[in-house]
């Protein structure tokens, strides 16, 4: 691999969270420029190697892309706390309800992977997760009694709440394959 | 603070302008708005290049300028151009500069 297909490798690979219609954008446009830039700087290896050098490093480059192209920190906040506190909500112990609480969840966690990306949608999944468990635990902890209902019920609370994880990756992987377009 | 500190600082605030600018004048792509920002600021707009494209998919994004690709000799190549809500950025960017210019001007004037 010579150093352009090895430079723009890399900076690809530091892409990886953007959705790859925007992500082969950016390479063409990287590829273009150092091409031209190598032949401006006197071609072959040494003008490749300085218009590379002119360009930036992988990293410095991809970090000011995901700048552009992630979510940022408020959003990605909003839509784990929102995830989470629904998915706390939906706890079978806190009554018929919650049925509904969690296909709410679901629902929430499908149209944020859709909306967001997979990476922010896997995200929101786990912190639904988390919030699921950490109110079994608590709850487990002041009314065992209430909570324990055997194996299977403790079974059927697991899968459901692990369920949630794939919910919030696959809708955005679909649609990164199926459209390769804006992530977020 | 250093002459480096210094030109970063005035730099951050004056590039988007400049590629705005450029851009007013007709669509162009990356390598030609470096080199332009470089040639006519007599190389004092020489930016880090690889930090060029973000920004000018971040003014995209906002609507500013938009992109096509085109093909020439076989090889695809990206050209920006000037939306109406970038003449308008673009407009009120002028006048902004010439205000801080002037004020600046004024206020250093009035410490000589």
């Amino acid at each position: 691999m010579n150093r352009l297909e090895s430079y723009l490798a890399e900076l690809e690979d530091r892409l990886s969270l953007v959705s790859s219609g925007i992500r082969r954008d950016i390479i063409a446009e990287a590829r273009d420029h150092l091409v031209e830039s190598a032949v401006a700087q006197g071609g072959g290896p040494r003008g490749m190697e300085r218009a590379i050098r002119d360009f930036g490093s992988a990293s410095e480059v991809a970090a000011r892309y995901r700048e552009v192209y992630e979510p940022g920190a408020i959003h990605f906040l909003a839509f784990c706390s929102l995830a989470a506190a629904l998915a706390a909500l939906s706890h079978p112990f806190l009554g018929p309800a919650s049925a509904g609480t969690f296909a709410l969840v679901a629902l929430a966690l499908v149209y944020t992977s859709l909306l967001a990306g997979k990476r922010v949608g896997t995200a929101a999944a786990i912190a639904a997760v988390v919030a699921r468990f950490g109110v079994h635990g608590l709850l487990y902890l002041r009314y065992a009694d209430f909570v324990d209902h055997g194996a299977l019920q403790l079974a059927a609370f697991l899968a459901s709440t692990l369920l949630l994880i794939p919910l919030g990756f696959i809708p955005g992987r679909l649609k990164e394959r199926t459209f390769g377009g804006i992530d977020q | 603070m250093g002459r480096d500190e210094w030109s970063r600082e005035m730099k951050k605030g004056s590039v988007q302008l400049c590629i705005l600018s450029l851009l007013a004048e007709g669509r162009k792509y990356g390598f030609q708005i470096i080199k332009e920002l470089k040639d006519r600021s007599g190389n004092y707009l020489v930016l880090k290049e690889g930090t060029l494209y973000p920004a000018l998919h971040r003014m995209e994004k906002r609507g500013l300028i938009v992109s096509e690709w085109t093909v020439e000799e076989d090889k695809p190549r990206r050209y920006y151009a000037i939306t109406p809500a970038g003449e308008a950025a673009l407009a009120q960017g002028r006048r902004e500069w010439q205000r801080m210019v002037s004020s600046v001007r004024s206020v250093m004037g009035a410490g000589e």
